[in-house]
Formats: C-alpha cells, structure tokens, sequence
C-alpha cells in the first residue's frame, strides 16, 4: 500500500449506511429500559459500519445493564489465535447483534491455545465455549518448510501440522464446543514470480496447500470454515492484511478488516442456531428484468442475452436458481398486475426462472409489507427468515420501517452488482448439504399437488385417506445423524422445548442404551416427504418406569396430516417394550412454537404443574395403561436397517454424516 | 498536545492501535511504521497529519 494512502476496507454492501450515527447511538443509550436500548443498538448494527462505529457500538452494548434479553439468544464463543485479535471481538459482538445474538467472547493470550485446550483447569474450560473459532497464521508453517523441500516433504509437514490441528479441534469439541476454523490468509510476497506456484516450498505454494489440507482435514471432521482467504482474494490482500498493524502489533487481521470479519464469524454463528434466512423474496421490475412489465410488455421488459444491462437481470435470475437448487425457497412480491406477471414468466423466451420455481407468488397492488407477511405464513415460515431485494430504495426502506426483521439488502444502482450485493451479505449460510436440501424443490412440487388433492377432496378425511401415508419409524440411525441434528436444531414451530443439541451429544443419546430415539419420515402416494420428525426419550433419575420426552420436533411441512397422533402410537407402543409405565414431557412455551400449545393435552396428558412460571412451561404426564391408541390414516412401518437407504451423501470422506448439518428449512412449505 | 500515552489511565497498545487507526480512517492518511513508534506525544500526530494533507 502506498504511504500516505488511507487503507483500503472490505465494504459491508449490502447495509445501508449508516446516516446519524452518534446522534443514534446517543438516542438508544437514553432509552430508560435496557431492552429498549439494546433494541436501539440492534438496529444501528444493521447499519453499514466502520471499525471505529464498531467499536464505538461494541462499548455502548456493554454499558447496558442486561438481566435478560427476550428475543436474543446468547452464545459463548472461544477464540483461540496465534496472533493478536483484540480488535475481532468488538465486530463479532457488534455483528451478532445484527441477527440478535448476544455473543459473549473469551480470547485467550495469542499462541496460548493449545496449553488453554490441554488444561482442564484453564480458564477457557471454565467458559465452556459453544463454539471454538481457531485463528491460526501460515507463518509457523512456512518457517518450518525450506524453500528447497519437495512436494513430499512439504506434505509431510503439513500433515503433521493438520493432524495435531485435528486433535485441537477434538479437545475443543470434548468442552462442547463447536469448531469453526479460520483459513490461511496469503500475505506472503511472490518470490519466483508465477513459478511459486510450481515451486513446492515456495510460502504461497505452502499456503495453498495448507488451505487445501485444511479443508479435507474440515470436511471429515465436520469443522465449519470462516474462509478470509476467499474473502481477502475478493476484497483483495491489502484490505484484509496491513503490515503496519502487523509489525506493530501482530495483527493478522487489519483493523478495517474486522467488521467484516465479524459478520463472517456471526454468520456461522447464527447458522448453528438455525438462523440463516430461508427464503429469497424477488420484486420483478428492475429487478429480476430491466423495465416495468406493466408499461412495457413482454417485448418491452429488458432481459437475456445481447443486452449488457439483460444479461445482468439474468445473472440475478441464475443466482437465484443456483439458491433454490441448494434449498433457498424462492417467492414474488411485486405491485404488478398478476396475469401479466405470471405470463412474462411463462412466455418470455430468455427467462431462466418459471413460475413454478417460486413456492409464493404476490404480485398485486397491495402494500409490499402486507405481502410479505402473507408470504411467511403461507410457507409456515417465520417473516425474520425472509429477505426481501428490491431496486427501489423507497420501498425497501418502507419494509426496513415496518418490518425490521426482514432482511433487505441494499442493492447498489447498477444491476450488474446485484448478484454481488446478495452473495456478500451470507444471509443463506449454511453448515452442511445434506440431501433432503437438494430434494426440496420436488417436494415442493408434490405440495402443490397435494394442496390441489386438498382442493378436490369432499372432506379432509376423504384427502387424508387419498394420500395413502406410511411412516417409516426405528431409532435415530448413523446414515440419518446429519439429518436428525439439522432438522432438531431447525425446528421451531412443532418443538416442544426448543432444546437444542451439538452433533456429539445426539451421537451420546444414540450410544446411550437407557435412552429411547425415534425418528419418523413420512411417505404419501406423491412422494417422500423425508425425515421430518423426531423424538428423545430420556430415563427419569427418580423413577426407572418413567421415561420423559426431552425433546419433539416435526417439520411444518408435514403439520395437519395426523402424524403427531400416529407418532404418539408409536412412542407408547417403543416406551411400553421398554417396561416404562408412564411418559412425561414438558412445553416450553416460545414466540414461535404456539401452533402446539394444545399438543400434549390433545395426546392425553394431563397437566402436572408449572416448573418454571418465569417461562412458562408446563409439565404433562401419561399413564401408558390409560393410553388409546388413536386411529389415522398413517400405516406404522419399522425402519430397515442403515445400508438400505441411498442418502446421498455429499462429502466422500466422512464416514459417519458425510452430509452436515446446514441451512435448510424445516419450516419451509406448508403441508 | 503535550500528551503522552503515559498520561492516560488504562492506555495501552492495543488502544495506541486504536487511535492511530482513527487518526488514519478519518483523515485518510498513512502512518509510517517507524513514526508509529516514536510519535513523542498527540502534537507531534497532529504534526505529521498536517504535513500529510498539506
């Protein structure tokens, strides 16, 4: 960088900016109630800030006097570095605020980390992370590496580097921690010029190879990626990386680097949680074509190829259908008249989306809030897993007012940046692939053809009966793990306490013999809707006739088919072989999870108690001798075994849930 | 402008960092390393920030 020239930042695009930023900040700080204040400071981290806003905001959060903070979820994140990283817990705070986490940092002393790992008594093992960021510099492996070495012993090293890396990352994982791993920054200089590539011990040929070893290293282990390489190669290495700070302070990460960095570790953060968006929503004019529909015609509309500014809508267009293969419900919300909409999707010959592809389609003339919120509830999704893009500013700041929740990013002018603006802001991340994300799309298909049977039938009993449902039931299996952990932690409308768990701990219940796992997938006569129900049964300590449901989940795409009723025969009838006398089971009531509030009375429980009145829940009991099974249109059928079922599995080197955990939607789709 | 880090409760180097990258930030300039290290006091900043903008 040359002196005298101010540093270079990665710009947070998608954000608006930030207007009044003091004049804000002042005005959250004096609101009387703390939540109201910390609502404030939600809001202006939605805001596209600098490092100095950031930290600015980061000192204001932790002046609040917070007892409790309903509507946001804390998480305790660890940072274990081998450089200074004092100025990322600011951003990573600042940007879990922005998807309302509140996360809590510890950060060791830089290059402590694996005595802190290694030492039970350390004060890292005292937090008890959820989750482990590693920020680890290529510098000790370059300088252990002889620019004459050949490629073996190059892999060599590295192997030995990523296999000591791996068993940081099981003690980490043995706290309880899930592991996120940063990748090596480049910010060596060119040695040979182009012929470092070729050059095996050459320190960017090192740091390539270190990437890639890393990545299968993740990929087995089931280690998340905050990828600052991809992100400084974007941005490019004076953005991310300042030698200044660095001969200064041994700062990897630049200063003006770290709001990003934070959003990308918040992210993933929020993605564990379940908190990635789940569906893209799509205005048509200007957007998704260049022109108005409506005035122009379909001969009219800009789109496709031979246009510079066509070929920049149709970019959009393919992006959005590279989302929806990968499990991002696509919908429409456009003031446009609807048969003119619906046919430019039908008869233009350059468009790349069709109607089918959108699982909501709301183009009329009513208020774009009022859309929006019809959108999430006729997905059954909830309107904070929405994100709306819209090229006019007016409206999307009509959206940002009335619904804050919405995610809506701020599309530059130039249509040939939208694809860019959408990508960088990671509203979709995810944390595995498994296969029920990449079947999706048929199974939104077949939804529809269900809600026409729905249409058609003389009663629900009579479509119910039509559907000829089988639920295939057994334990929680190997091949299903990924499955049974993404769609528990995913749940949150049919969860009955919104516990939720690491990947680890569902391997310890599957592994724990007092313990009772069901899972349920459910196939009609349209199709396999997949695994979309889960039950874990845990022994009471007091009574060894008791077993209590820890945790129920079922995925809203199935809701209304009577299958809590036919899975409640099936749990009666597992428990009973067990020897168990009675079931109990707790409510825990939640912003999301009313449709079940009536659940368990209507499985014939009665009420034993409030145990905590601070949240609500409700404890229910069941005597199995009292029990009547219900009769449905559901066949019980037991599972198979594991190896008969194709599961699609997208990472080749895992052995156990090649397909992790990842940002999908359970909630998606309405059954 | 007579101010030393040593005149500042709790200063330490990360604040140091802090401030010299506010200094930059917002007057969009650079800093070199080696006046990083022995700027004397918040005059001789200002001074060096002059110099650069003139």
């Amino acid at each position: 960088m040359l002196q005298g020239a101010s540093p270079r930042s990665p710009i947070m695009s998608w954000l608006p900016v930030a207007g009044d930023f003091r004049g804000d900040l002042r005005a959250a700080l004096d609101q009387a109630k703390p939540i109201d204040a910390l609502d404030g400071l939600a809001a202006l981290a939605a805001r596209r800030l600098g490092f100095l806003e950031t930290v600015q905001l980061d000192r204001a959060l932790a002046r609040l006097d917070l007892k409790e903070a309903p509507g946001f979820q804390p998480v305790r994140l660890a940072i274990l570095a081998s450089s200074t990283v004092d100025h990322l817990p600011p951003a990573i705070r600042v940007a879990g605020l922005r998807r309302r986490l509140l996360i809590e940092v510890h950060s060791g002393a830089y290059g402590q980390y694996r005595q802190d790992l290694l030492d039970a008594d350390s004060a890292l093992h005292r937090f008890a992370p959820q989750a482990a960021l590693f920020s680890l510099s290529a510098r000790e492996v370059i300088a252990s590496i002889s620019l004459a070495a050949t490629a073996a012993e190059v892999d060599e090293t590295i192997g030995r580097f990523i296999a000591e890396l791996r068993l940081l990352w099981r003690k980490a994982r043995e706290i309880g921690a899930a592991v996120i791993q940063q990748t090596f920054i480049d910010v060596s200089e060119p040695l040979f010029g182009g012929y470092d590539r070729i050059v095996p011990g050459a320190p960017s040929a090192v740091v390539a190879r270190l990437n890639g070893r890393l990545t299968e290293a993740a990929a087995e282990d089931e280690a998340l990626l905050l990828d600052v390489a991809r992100a400084s190669q974007r941005d490019g290495i004076d953005a991310w990386f300042d030698v200044g700070r660095w001969l200064q302070g041994k700062l990897e990460i630049a200063p003006q680097a770290a709001p990003f960095y934070g959003d990308l570790a918040a992210r993933i953060l929020a993605a564990l949680r379940g908190l990635s968006k789940k569906c893209l929503v799509l205005d048509l004019d200007n957007t998704l074509w260049g022109g108005v529909i409506g005035d122009d015609g379909l001969e009219g509309i800009v789109l496709g190829e031979g246009s510079a500014a066509g070929e920049a809508h149709l970019a959009l267009q393919h992006y959005a259908k590279q989302l929806k293969e990968r499990g991002v419900i696509l919908a429409v919300c456009s003031k446009n008249d609807a048969k003119i909409a619906e046919a430019a999707f039908r008869d233009h010959p350059e468009m790349v989306l069709r109607r089918e592809d959108f699982a909501a389609f709301q183009a009329n003339w009513d208020d774009k809030a009022q859309n929006l919120k019809v959108i999430a509830t006729r997905l059954n999704i909830g309107i904070d897993s929405l994100v709306f893009v819209d090229d006019n500013p007016i409206e999307r700041a009509r959206i940002r007012q009335s619904l804050p929740m919405v995610s809506v990013p701020e599309l530059p002018d130039d249509a040939a940046h939208y694809v860019r603006c959408l990508a960088d802001a990671g509203y979709f991340e995810a944390v595995a692939f498994t296969a029920d994300d990449r079947s999706r799309a048929e199974q939104y298909a077949a939804n529809a053809e269900r809600e026409a049977l729905l249409g058609s039938a003389e009663s629900i009993d009579d479509f119910l009966r039509g559907l000829d449902m089988t639920a295939v039931y057994g334990p929680f299996t190997a091949v299903d793990h990924a499955r049974v952990v993404q769609l528990i932690n995913k749940t949150n409308q049919f969860n009955t306490t919104t516990r939720r768990y690491a990947s680890e701990e569902v391997s310890q219940i599957m592994d724990d013999p007092n313990s009772l796992t069901l899972q349920f997938r459910l196939l009609d006569r349209l199709g396999d809707n997949g695994l979309i129900s889960t039950m874990i049964l845990r022994p009471t300590p007091a009574e060894d006739d008791v077993l209590e449901i820890e945790n129920w989940v079922m995925s809203c795409r199935v809701f209304g088919r009577e299958l809590e009723f036919e899975a409640m025969n099936i749990a009666v009838e597992a428990a009973r072989e067990r020897g168990a006398r009675v079931l109990v089971a707790e409510y825990i009531p939640t912003p999301k999870n009313d449709v079940i509030s009536k659940l368990y009375p209507s499985l014939g429980f009665t009420e034993v108690g409030r145990t905590a009145p601070a949240n609500g829940a409700t404890r229910w009991r069941l005597d199995l001798a009292d029990y009547v099974a219900r009769n449905t249109h559901i066949i019980g059928q037991e599972q198979q075994d594991d190896r008969s079922r194709d599961t699609r599995q997208i990472h080749p080197h895992s052995s156990r849930s090649a397909a992790r955990r990842l940002d999908r939607v359970d909630d998606g789709n309405a059954a | 402008m007579e101010t030393r880090r040593e005149d500042v409760p709790n200063w330490d180097s990360f604040n140091y960092i802090n401030f010299i990258v506010a200094v930059e930030i917002e007057f969009g300039v650079k800093f070199k390393v080696a006046d990083i290290e022995s700027f004397p006091n918040v005059g001789a900043i200002v001074k060096e920030t002059t110099k650069m903008l003139a």
